[in-house]
């Protein structure tokens, strides 16, 4: 047999395991905590921050000392750059670029209260702990679903296997589904697999490498049998397509592992594809292929090119997969075996990973082939392609099981395989039974899923496996007329409001395609599918009701005060519609107007300083659109959507304007140009600047790496209350290190040296008080000090730390007076004598500090 | 940075003190090394009483000393409360004949270690300053009453670890007794090389044009004083002069008064000076004692000699 498997593993294996960047929490189980702690529920570490537009746009460090908080990383949450360019000034008005996630050690702090804390900071609207997340549609526990995009897909909606409404509605996978896994050994003791696996034996699950029952956990086997069947709401890893439902205790379909790839040696693929046949399995999942790439350069040539083009399926693992497609699902005598739930059995390959309009054995016609694309929706880079192609599914860093109970991305058209081969194992489940055969399997696959979803663009991969598409294609039924329903008009919307009615299955209508038109005898004509353009309509999805639910649809933005004929009709999901309703007359209303309303009355005064907001009313009686405008009072006012009530407010930013009473304007004016407005008054007090109070006083330190500390709190005073923020600045950086912990001024000596030192309070408005003190380092025995020796110019006397008169001679060697004088000095003010005019040679300066007479020698060069 | 903070500090406080207009290189050359005329406040430049440091300041005196040889050492602990320097002098005068004589001097002069501390105000270590002077002298008689004298000398310092200077001068004096009991001299002193300082700026020795005179006086066989006044102008111009009076008992015992006034910058300040003495068999004691000068107060000088 050909050996395929470095090509497949290769990409199997490519992509390795993308770090995740979130894993959701463990959900809380809460019938098994008597009380919730504060913190469940919400995301450790994690705080949403909302910024003053204009601290927003400052960098990290600069916001606000939010490292000072311990932030240890901030990002956006609406990232500009994922933003086309055309839609960044709407987005930047709606505030968007105003939210930050900041992130944080949870052990410092629960989030509760780092949240309250973050809260408080100058230029921080709000701050608030990020929910945990999980899928509340998929009704699953498993943590890793949130990132399996490829079952559920949230950032390209359609571009997943749509598996919600299946496992919603009609099936999670049922135990009489077997599928051969015909790969690497799937980890048959995996704590997501288990309880979904056929366990080696002589009906079960076989090692074709070294001709066992002991099918060895490799990781290829392992991660296409959890695309299948890993097994769902247990609480670990991810899901699996068809993998049940451990809590409703569901079973999901068997998976077999028929091991032909071995450590050693590989088995025959053949003799696998065989094995599942004649021991139940009704689809046989193989992501493997023949070797392109022959000489495993990375690249395809000419050459290799042209002999993947030529490249056939051989004889025997033909015959295998004949075989199977007859006989699967059957006795001896080719009869659907009864406890089977399909008659024959479907053949799904992988097309390959070379990115060539060529693969085998997947194109041989019988097998279903399996393209692969990326979360965007588009063909994945590597998928091979071609008219051969049947069929696609999600194939790039798709997440599922490894062996020793591990979890992790892998990439590949042989990821995308057992996509198909987990869909058909799903509608098997819901759709099989007597009767139900192989090629009813194949059709409901290939014509259920979504046509054109995937550009073609050259490269053709195949419809988008649909799992919902599947279990309805064709077997919808019809859907059951609607007779009764009641109308009615709120300005020129009218709402209808009816039952949900059953189709022919006994299921619930798909949904109800509602009209209205000027022309009764537009209505009284019309194909509901196609009601013509002198006919306004909108649907509305029933497939979630049960029948006889009532449910309410609207037309909106028709004409006002317009006399309408109107009418609905229920449809199936392939667009089957019943008979129209009768149709009835109704009348538009007119335009109302609509509302703006001021949440706070009165307004209060505000400091400064102080960031707040007025809360606002807007809406329409009518539900239109409205767009809001507002004429600002002063540089301190603008309108901002209301991210945490919804709706809009007047942010007042105190420090943007001076004290003064100020007026802004709201106006709201709805779609059709009908406006309301209201003036909003407010009143900022005048800015009390900070002032100093207890200055501190000149500091002498006696030997390097001793360490002051000071209370900030009393150096300085606002009027206002404010928090200040606070800067450090030394003049000689080489001499001291000085820097406030929020608390404290904490100054170090580093060596030996005179610097000074200011503290800058500023408040929000900008203002700021200063004060300045002298820092000394030296010797705790110097009293005085003459420096430098040898002197070149300048000679620095420095006394103690009080300033006092010091009178000054200099002598030479033989006694002569070179200088005489008087100075003022201390430690921060030295005596400066000028003695570049000198000779060189030894020189004895004597002069009085206090009632202290000094005699110190220096060396003039 | 920490310079131009204290140059900050500094201009708040601008040095408004007097200046010197300049100062001399090797000012320890013009330490007068005699405790006999250190006692009279250095005047006694035109004496004869003494020949052994006649290297250090006049030989044209040698011709008129009346004995053959004249050896001494002294030990000063000079300006105590301003230079605080320790000198050893040591000298010897001969003369070959009735007019020919030379002299050597040695004088080491040993400053108060002093510390050594950077910009910082940091001690980075101690060091003991040094001087030294070496000195030859020559005199010849002219007839009688006539003699010139020259005097070469080598001054080195080294007052710190890596820095060091050094500089030749000479003196020349003429001088004339008029009798045994008065004579006069006059020449230039210390002129020499110059040494340079780091920014190649030079600075020249203290130097002078000297005038001396003494003038002796006899009573009652054992008694004599001698008056001796000295002036000195310096090529800086500074100006020094000295008066010194002796009493001498029996070329015994000696008692010592003298005045040296200087304008404020020169060389040598203004001071008093007392010393006594006393001789026995050609060995001499002389101790002398200088005050009235806030830096050369207290300034102590000893000296042991001997001459025949």
């Amino acid at each position: 047999m050909k050996k395929s498997l470095p090509l497949f593993l290769a990409l199997a294996l490519f992509g390795a395991f993308a770090c995740q960047r979130e894993v959701p929490q463990e959900p809380v189980q809460e019938e098994e905590a008597e009380v919730l702690s504060e913190e469940a529920g919400y995301e450790p570490g994690i705080i949403l921050i909302r910024f003053v537009d204009e601290v927003a746009t400052k960098s990290v460090d600069t916001k606000s000392g939010l490292r000072d908080f311990g932030i240890t990383a901030m990002y956006p949450v609406f990232p500009e750059e994922e933003c086309p360019v055309e839609f960044r000034e709407r987005e930047r008005a709606a505030g968007l670029r105003d939210f930050y996630y900041a992130e944080y050690d949870p052990a410092k702090a629960p989030v509760t209260k780092a949240s309250v804390d973050l809260a408080s900071l100058p230029g921080v609207i709000s701050a608030e702990p990020v929910p945990e997340t999980f899928l509340n549609d998929a009704i699953f526990n498993d943590p890793g679903l949130s990132i399996q995009w490829h079952y559920i897909n949230t950032g390209t909606p359609g571009a997943d296997v749509n598996c919600l409404p299946v496992w919603q509605s009609y099936t999670v996978g049922n135990a009489s589904v077997i599928v051969s896994v015909v790969d690497e050994g799937v980890d048959l003791k995996h704590e997501d697999l288990e309880w979904n696996c056929l366990p080696g034996g002589p009906d079960g699950s076989r090692n074709f490498a070294d001709g066992s029952y002991e099918v060895e956990p490799m990781s290829h086997g392992t991660h296409v049998a959890g695309t299948i069947a890993a097994v769902n709401n247990n609480g670990k890893g991810g899901g699996g397509i068809a993998g049940g439902d451990y809590l409703a205790n569901r079973p999901g379909v068997k998976i077999m592992s028929c091991q032909f790839f071995g450590t050693k040696r590989n088995g025959s693929a053949a003799d696998a594809i065989r094995w599942g046949a004649n021991h139940g399995a009704i689809i046989s999942q193989n992501s493997w292929g023949y070797v392109a790439d022959t000489n495993e350069d990375g690249k395809i040539s000419a050459d290799e090119l042209e002999r993947a083009k030529n490249m056939r399926i051989d004889s025997a693992t033909k015959a295998a997969v004949d075989y199977f497609i007859k006989f699967a699902g059957c006795d001896a005598s080719g009869n659907q075996k009864e406890d089977s739930p399909m008659k024959g059995g479907i053949v799904i390959f992988a097309a390959g990973n070379n990115s060539i309009p060529y693969g085998s054995p997947a194109n041989y016609e019988p097998i279903l082939a399996v393209g692969a694309i990326d979360r965007s929706g588009h063909r994945s880079s590597f998928s091979n392609y071609g008219d051969w192609v049947d069929i696609c599914a999600p194939g790039t860093n798709i997440y599922s099981t490894l062996p020793g109970n591990h979890y992790g991305n892998n990439s590949g058209t042989s990821m995308a395989c057992p996509h198909v081969s987990g869909v058909a194992a799903l509608v098997v489940s819901y759709c099989g039974g007597p009767g139900f055969t192989a090629d009813m399997l194949w059709t409901k696959l290939v014509n259920g899923a979504k046509q054109g979803f995937v550009a073609a663009s050259g490269t053709p991969i195949g419809p988008l496996v649909d799992a919902y598409g599947a279990i309805l294609y064709g077997d919808t039924g019809e859907p059951g007329p609607i007779t009764e329903y009641s109308v009615g008009s709120q300005s020129n919307n009218i709402s209808f409001t009816w039952n949900v009615t059953e189709t022919s299955k006994g299921s619930s209508s798909y949904a109800a395609m509602l009209y209205a038109s000027k022309s009764k005898s537009a209505l009284e004509s019309m194909d509901p599918a196609h009601p013509g353009k002198d006919i306004v309509k909108a649907n509305r999805l029933t497939s979630t009701f049960n029948v006889g639910d009532e449910v309410t649809g609207t037309i909106n933005n028709l004409e006002f005060e317009t006399k309408y004929y109107v009418t609905l009709a229920a449809y199936s999901y392939d667009n089957g519609f019943s008979a129209p309703a009768p149709i009835k007359e109704i009348t538009t209303g007119a335009n109302n107007a609509p509302y703006v309303n001021v949440g706070l009355d009165p307004i209060p005064t505000h400091k400064n300083y102080e960031i707040w907001t007025i809360p606002l009313s807007i809406g329409d009686p009518d539900g239109h659109e409205v767009t809001v405008t507002y004429k600002a009072g002063s540089a301190a006012d603008s309108l901002q959507p209301d991210a945490i009530n919804g709706g809009y407010m007047i942010q007042i930013n105190g420090p943007q304007a001076p004290g003064g009473t100020y007026t802004g304007t709201v106006t709201v004016t709805d779609q059709y140009g009908l406006a309301a407005s209201v003036s909003v008054t407010y009143t900022l007090l005048p800015n009390n600047a900070p002032v100093v109070v207890n200055p501190i006083e000149n500091q002498q330190f006696d030997a390097p790496g001793k360490e002051k500390s000071f209370p900030i709190s009393g150096i300085f005073k606002d009027d206002d209350g404010e928090p200040l923020a606070m800067d450090v600045q030394v003049s000689d950086k080489t001499t001291f290190h000085a820097v406030s912990d929020g608390e404290n001024l904490i100054i170090t000596a580093l060596t030996y040296g005179v610097a000074n030192i200011s503290i800058t309070a500023t408040d929000a408005r900008g203002e700021s008080a200063v004060m300045s003190f002298g820092v000394i380092s030296r010797e705790a025995s110097v009293e005085v000090s003459v420096y430098p020796t040898p002197v070149e110019d300048n000679l620095y006397i420095s006394t103690g730390m009080e300033e006092k008169e010091t009178s000054i001679s200099v002598y030479g060697a033989s006694g002569a007076l070179v200088y005489t004088g008087s100075q003022t000095t201390s430690a921060f003010s030295p005596a400066v004598v000028n003695m570049a005019s000198c000779a060189p040679g030894k020189y004895s300066v004597v002069f009085t500090y206090g009632d202290k007479k000094y005699n110190k020698t220096v060396i003039k060069k | 940075m920490k310079r131009i903070t204290i140059t900050v500090f500094a201009l708040a406080f601008t040095v408004l003190g007097a200046w010197a207009q300049g100062t001399d290189a090797l000012p320890f050359t013009r330490i007068d090394q005699n405790p006999v005329s250190l006692g009279l406040a250095g005047a006694g430049s035109a004496s004869n009483a003494t020949a052994a440091y006649s290297a250090f300041s006049n030989a044209s005196m040698l011709p008129f000393f009346e004995g053959r040889l004249d050896a001494s050492a002294a030990f000063q602990l000079w300006s105590p409360s301003a230079a605080k320097s320790s000198n050893i002098a040591v000298g010897v005068a001969y003369k070959f004949s009735e007019r020919v004589g030379v002299s050597l001097g040695y004088n080491l002069q040993s400053g108060a270690p002093y510390e050594v501390e950077d910009y910082n105000g940091q001690i980075t270590g101690t060091f003991g300053p040094k001087s030294h002077v070496i000195a030859l002298g020559a005199g010849f008689g002219i007839g009688e009453h006539f003699g010139i004298g020259v005097n070469a000398r080598f001054a080195a310092q080294k007052p710190s670890s890596d820095l060091s200077y050094n500089g030749l001068s000479a003196d020349l004096f003429v001088a004339y007794a008029v009798n045994n009991d008065l004579r006069f001299t006059a020449g230039v002193s210390t002129l020499g090389t110059s040494i340079t300082a780091y920014n190649k700026k030079k600075y020249a020795q203290p130097a002078s044009v000297k005038f001396g005179a003494n003038w002796g006086i006899s009573f009652a066989e054992v008694n004599r004083v001698e008056v001796m006044a000295d002036f000195d102008y310096y090529f800086s111009k500074n100006v020094s002069a000295a008066i010194g009076a002796q009493y001498d008992w029996n070329k015994t015992a000696f008692v010592r008064l003298g005045y040296r006034y200087s304008t404020p910058y020169c060389v040598i300040p203004s001071h008093l000076a007392i010393g006594i003495g006393g001789k026995f068999h050609g060995f001499r004691l002389d101790l002398s004692y200088l005050t009235a000068s806030p830096a050369l107060g207290n300034t102590l000088a000893i000296g042991l000699g001997y001459s025949f």
